[in-house]
């Protein structure tokens, strides 16, 4: 947008001129066409059309038709592209509605992390309290139990039979409560981690947003086009920053899940067999046991949801994340802003051909063509 | 159907008629699409209290942002410079200062820039105007009636005319001569809309058709112009920062 074939002011000062001084040309025009109408010579015959009528007709209506015409000419002549607020969008709908298609889909994609982690937080903040509360519940039934222990059956005002029965239920409620925390406590460690997962992804994905943005608004000349442009930037990048997170930051607890995941089956079915039958690893007949466990139907439905609980699981995440892990996101989220920014600065080499080549074969990035609104 | 008359009749022969005619649209006669704010025509867009008040507030608060960002570059160039031991840079930031003279050179020249535009424009435009008034167009309009017919119009209208000659009138009454292309649009509307020719209905239709095309694309040049030269100082500051940093 700003300045790509000279200053900004040059831009400016071409766009009003030929603004002001269309008018001269159309005057210009005007009488050149009105002196030609003078000398076709208009009919004496007040009521009748007439064949010089017919011609005045002509004249007339192509010399409209012309004087529109001619300002895009004159426009082209002097180097003069339509604006892009008042240029394209209003010529070709379809690429507005595109363009509109393609800047929604893009704020819906880079909000969904966001959204995702706001509601991760809220979970977070209602765990929070949820404990506390089973806290001060398990603390209640403790003080019910320590104070019947300490009281004793005479304290208690009851005989040995009441008082033994009344003792088990106050420890197996303050168990159960103790458990709940525990439970609680358990949903807190598992919801903090995966808000640093969706927090991570939501500033990659962000980031990336504004680097496609930037890029679309460079690379294009109307609005419309730099939506699309922007959208299928965007998805690419999303496609490089999510592999590159994987192998940056979560490089190594990434393959650890994996792994994990790997050897699960395995390992459920040879502590089934060992539940079972009794036999060990080196035992005769334990292979044979464990490949029928795993080709077992109903032992396949609880590896999958084992396998699915461990998907959901981001333990690996609870290690600290090292600095030089850090420093390589950074640099893989810094080259995709250098891409951006010199597009929208236009100095880059690729931003400028990038517009050449929308200019000249319309949207096409990476091979794809955009005919269809529904593809975007 | 008078009233139809009265109102391409009125455009046609006056320049305050309800109908713009494309030469009246060109030549300036239309206040409304002037889009010369600085020195407003009467009846033009600008020429409003209101609309004259935002136009001039909104550029005074252009021209006060563009002062506060040329203040701050030439802070930053004039440490720049002073602070600067390598010849290069010193010779960059040199250049950088003479760009900021400039710009601010044309902050303050900026708008006598536009007002000689729209002048030099205005004037084009009204001495080429002159030549085209010469055109004259001579329509009978009661001839043209298709209840009475040819014959009983001119015979209607030969009495009229009568009439009014013997009561002194030097020329004839009910032949209008028109001028420029509005007259040349009228006689299509005469021999087409009240006389019935079916093709001359057409072409004045056509012509009408286009002549709305006309209007909207002076109304856009209209607003286009304004904001265009309203943002004139914002344009300079930041021309002047982009020029520096290369």
């Amino acid at each position: 947008m700003g300045g790509k074939n000279g200053g900004i002011f040059e831009e400016w000062f071409k766009n009003i001129g030929i603004l002001i001084f269309m008018q001269s040309f159309h005057a210009i025009f005007l009488v050149f066409i009105m002196e030609i109408v003078r000398h076709v010579s208009i009919s004496d015959s007040l009521d009748k059309w007439s064949i010089n009528d017919g011609m005045l007709a002509i004249i007339s209506m192509v010399a409209m038709l012309a004087l529109i015409k001619m300002e895009k000419m004159i426009k082209g002549i002097f180097g003069i592209k339509d604006s892009k607020f008042m240029g394209n969008i209003g010529e070709n709908f379809a690429k507005g509605m595109a363009g509109i298609k393609s800047a929604g889909n893009m704020a819906a994609r880079t909000v969904e992390p966001a959204k995702r982690t706001a509601k991760l937080v809220g979970d977070k903040v209602r765990n929070n309290k949820e404990i506390t509360d089973a806290k001060e519940k398990a603390a209640s039934k403790q003080k019910t139990y320590d104070d019947l222990v300490k009281a004793g059956p005479s304290g208690s005002h009851m005989n040995r039979k009441q008082y033994m029965e009344k003792l088990k239920e106050a420890r197996q409620a303050a168990e159960e409560a103790h458990k709940d925390v525990a439970t609680k406590q358990e949903k807190g460690r598992k919801l903090t981690t995966d808000i640093k997962h969706s927090a991570v992804q939501t500033g990659s994905t962000f980031g990336s947003s504004i680097a496609a943005g930037a890029f679309g608004i460079g690379a294009t000349d109307t609005i419309a086009e730099a939506a699309i442009v922007a959208n299928m930037t965007d998805k690419v990048l999303d496609s490089v920053a999510n592999p590159a997170l994987k192998n940056t930051v979560y490089g190594k607890a990434a393959r650890q899940q994996q792994q994990h995941i790997e050897e699960l089956p395995q390992k459920m079915a040879e502590e089934e067999v060992g539940r079972r039958y009794g036999l060990k690893k080196g035992d005769a007949g334990f292979d044979e046991k464990v490949r029928l466990t795993l080709d077992d139907a109903n032992f396949k439905k609880q590896i999958k949801s084992a396998v699915d609980a461990a998907l959901d699981t981001k333990f690996e995440l609870d290690m600290e994340i090292p600095s030089s892990k850090l420093r390589q996101l950074g640099k893989v989220m810094g080259d995709t802003w250098k891409e951006g920014a010199g597009a929208f600065s236009a100095d880059s080499r690729a931003g400028r051909s990038y517009s050449r080549n929308i200019r000249k074969n319309g949207i096409e990035y990476k091979g794809t063509n955009v005919s269809n609104v529904d593809d975007i | 159907m008078l009233y139809y008359i009265y109102f391409f009749y009125g455009a046609g022969v006056g320049e305050n008629g309800a109908f713009p005619f494309p030469d009246q649209i060109i030549f300036n006669k239309i206040a409304i699409l002037d889009p010369n704010f600085i020195n407003p025509a009467v009846g033009s867009l600008g020429h409003n209290d209101i609309t004259h008040g935002l136009f001039a507030n909104t550029y005074s608060s252009f021209f006060v942002l563009a002062t506060t960002i040329f203040t701050i570059a030439a802070l930053v160039i004039g440490i720049k410079l002073v602070f600067s031991s390598i010849a290069a840079e010193k010779a960059q930031y040199k250049k950088a200062l003479n760009t900021w003279i400039v710009g601010i050179v044309m902050l303050f020249l900026v708008h006598y820039l536009l007002a000689g535009m729209f002048y030099l424009n205005e004037k084009i435009v009204e001495s080429v105007s002159v030549l085209a008034d010469g055109i004259e167009v001579k329509i009978d309009l009661l001839a043209s009636f298709p209840m009475l017919g040819s014959t009983i119009g001119k015979a209607v209208s030969g009495v009229i005319n009568s009439v009014a000659g013997f009561f002194g009138a030097k020329e004839s009454i009910t032949d209008i001569t028109l001028y420029g292309y509005g007259g040349i649009i009228m006689r299509f509307f005469c021999l087409g809309i009240i006389g019935g020719d079916l093709i001359a209905s057409i072409t004045f239709l056509i012509i009408i058709g286009q002549t709305f095309g006309l209007v909207i694309t002076y109304l856009k040049r209209t607003f286009m112009c304004i904001v265009l030269g309203i943002m004139a100082p914002v344009v300079v500051a930041i021309d002047v920062i982009q020029k520096s940093l290369k």
